[in-house]
């Protein structure tokens, strides 16, 4: 048993609201000639960090939208799949909305990527593969995904082939409420050293004043 | 009789080898937390002396009387806050949590292996944002089954120890739930429920819930419910004027929750009374805290108390357990 916390802003129409949600089972879509194929994967590379680390010289970006089960209906939320060679990243951003209120106009909310080299123009949500099928697979229509479950819908045909280090902005912006969510990932080349040198341990123990007993 | 006091607090967990009159946190290098450490709950148990586990912001931990440190104990709560903690009556060995978010895990064999239960409460909440689970009772007439509290989602009850839950808020004027008392025997007993709201009591085993006024409360905000360790029926209530608020009161009642009365708990009472330290061991010595650090004692069960000179900042949770000879 293993679990992502995951701690969104979710920006409703009037509040923000800020829950802890612990998800334990992350799904892939993968586009089936009829209905969805939801495939499980791992929740442990799923991170809402800004920065990814990177080994390879040139990584790709799969911008991704997320739903998120949680306790007053359906989150969305977006990032990306990172994939290297060296495994996989789940990256999501830590704003969200709630996908009652952008369900009537799924049309008019845009994916856009930037960054990095490929197809640029944007794609509406309700053009992402299956989308619809997948909100209305979890049962009680829009807001019926179940406790603990999250679900990656990727626009593969929108990877981005990345060279490290360089920054990718993905956002969704919303033509009919004039809303913004943008996540930002900034890819950092392991083989450099974000500083020059690294401070060498100065004590065995750290500093001491002297024995204290306790503290009062 | 040799007593060892327990304070969770927002500044980690402190002792007390005199009464209340003296407190103190374990050096920082006996392994433990840091000592900012959020720590929200502390249990001890009849059949482990000078053992105490402590839930925190960063993990479960046990307290040994022999190597007076803290130890970590490894478990997937590691991230989350164990806002509560209770151990079976039977079985020291089984172990269970409630976190903030509101989730519930449990270990029936010492804490070496965790199960996430499969609870259906709110994962979200207003005022809030997040669900936390505000208390954990094993029932006193069958240990199988378990009764909880969350903050904000009412009562929920697993009779199967831990595997199924249900939900138990039908008649709560408020789903914002924070303790539990039981009276009575199995079939005809009463259980009383602090909310946000107000004192309620079901004779149904929560199947339905009915309000009971508290007039002598100027506020309807109760927190802990406590029943003198003693088989008497004497019964305290704590209440607030908001979750933490300015000024707070105990109540108490002498027939199992029919009438009340102010207990002489000495004032200023900085703060909502936030929990009620009893052990069975000895009913008479009691200990209170305000969420904003004030202690009170009373050593005749609840007759009288003297307010201690410390205060410890923010606290959760206040007991005790004898200290092993």
């Amino acid at each position: 048993m293993t679990h992502y916390l995951y701690k969104p802003h979710v920006h409703g129409p009037e509040f923000i609201t800020t829950p802890d949600i612990l998800v334990d089972r992350l799904f892939r879509v993968n586009p089936a000639e009829q209905g969805i194929d939801l495939v499980p994967a791992s929740v442990q590379g799923v991170n809402t960090l800004p920065e990814v680390q990177c080994a390879e010289s040139v990584i790709t970006i799969i911008p991704s939208v997320f739903l998120i089960a949680a306790g007053a209906g359906t989150l969305v939320s977006l990032g990306a799949e990172v994939l290297a060679d060296e495994g996989r990243s789940t990256c999501i951003a830590r704003f969200a909305w709630r996908l009652k209120y952008l369900s009537d106009h799924l049309d008019k909310i845009k994916l856009q990527v930037s960054g990095g080299e490929g197809d640029s123009s944007e794609v509406s949500l309700n053009a992402l593969p299956a989308s619809a099928d997948i909100i209305n697979h979890f049962g009680d229509g829009l807001d019926g995904v179940p406790r603990g479950i999250i679900v990656s819908i990727s626009a593969p045909e929108k990877k981005r082939q990345c060279q490290v280090p360089e920054s990718v902005s993905i956002r969704l912006a919303d033509g009919h409420t004039e809303r913004t969510m943008e996540h930002r990932l900034n890819l950092l080349d392991v083989h450099s050293d974000c500083w020059e040198t690294r401070p060498q341990p100065r004590y065995a123990v750290g500093p001491q004043t002297g024995e204290v007993q306790h503290f009062v | 009789m040799k007593v060892t006091a327990f304070a969770a607090t927002m500044q980690a967990v402190w002792f007390s080898h005199d009464l209340g009159e003296t407190w103190n946190r374990p050096k920082t290098p006996s392994g433990g937390f840091y000592n900012e450490a959020r720590c929200w709950s502390v249990v001890s148990h009849p059949q482990r002396p000078g053992e105490f586990l402590a839930g925190t912001d960063q993990g479960l931990y046990r307290w040994l009387h022999e190597t007076q440190c803290w130890n970590y104990i490894p478990s997937p709560m590691d991230d989350l806050h164990i806002q509560q903690l209770a151990r079976s009556p039977d079985d020291p060995s089984f172990i269970v949590c409630g976190t903030r978010p509101g989730e519930i895990f449990k270990s029936e064999d010492d804490g070496i292996t965790w199960q996430r239960c499969n609870l259906d409460a709110a994962t979200e909440c207003w005022f809030i944002n997040t669900t936390r689970v505000t208390s954990i009772q094993f029932d006193p007439d069958d240990r199988d089954t378990i009764w909880i509290t969350i903050e904000i989602d009412g009562v929920f009850r697993s009779k199967d120890r831990g595997e199924t839950w249900e939900s138990l808020s039908a008649g709560l004027r408020d789903v914002d739930t924070h303790n539990l008392v039981f009276f009575g025997q199995p079939g005809e007993r009463t259980i009383f429920c602090a909310t946000e709201a107000g004192l309620h009591k079901s004779t149904n085993e929560g199947q339905t819930w009915e309000f009971c006024p508290t007039p002598e409360s100027p506020w309807p905000y109760l927190r802990c419910l406590e029943t003198k360790k003693d088989g008497s029926g004497i019964m305290f209530a704590s209440v607030g004027q908001l979750p933490s608020g300015d000024v707070g009161m105990l109540l108490r009642s002498m027939d199992k929750g029919e009438t009340w009365e102010k207990s002489p708990v000495p004032e200023p009472i900085n703060s909502t009374i936030w929990w009620i330290g009893t052990n069975p061991v000895d009913p008479n010595l009691i200990f209170l805290c305000t969420i904003f650090g004030q202690i009170f004692r009373s050593q005749d069960g609840g007759e009288s108390w003297i307010k201690m000179k410390r205060e410890l900042g923010e606290v959760r949770m206040i007991g005790w357990a004898p200290t092993p000879e």
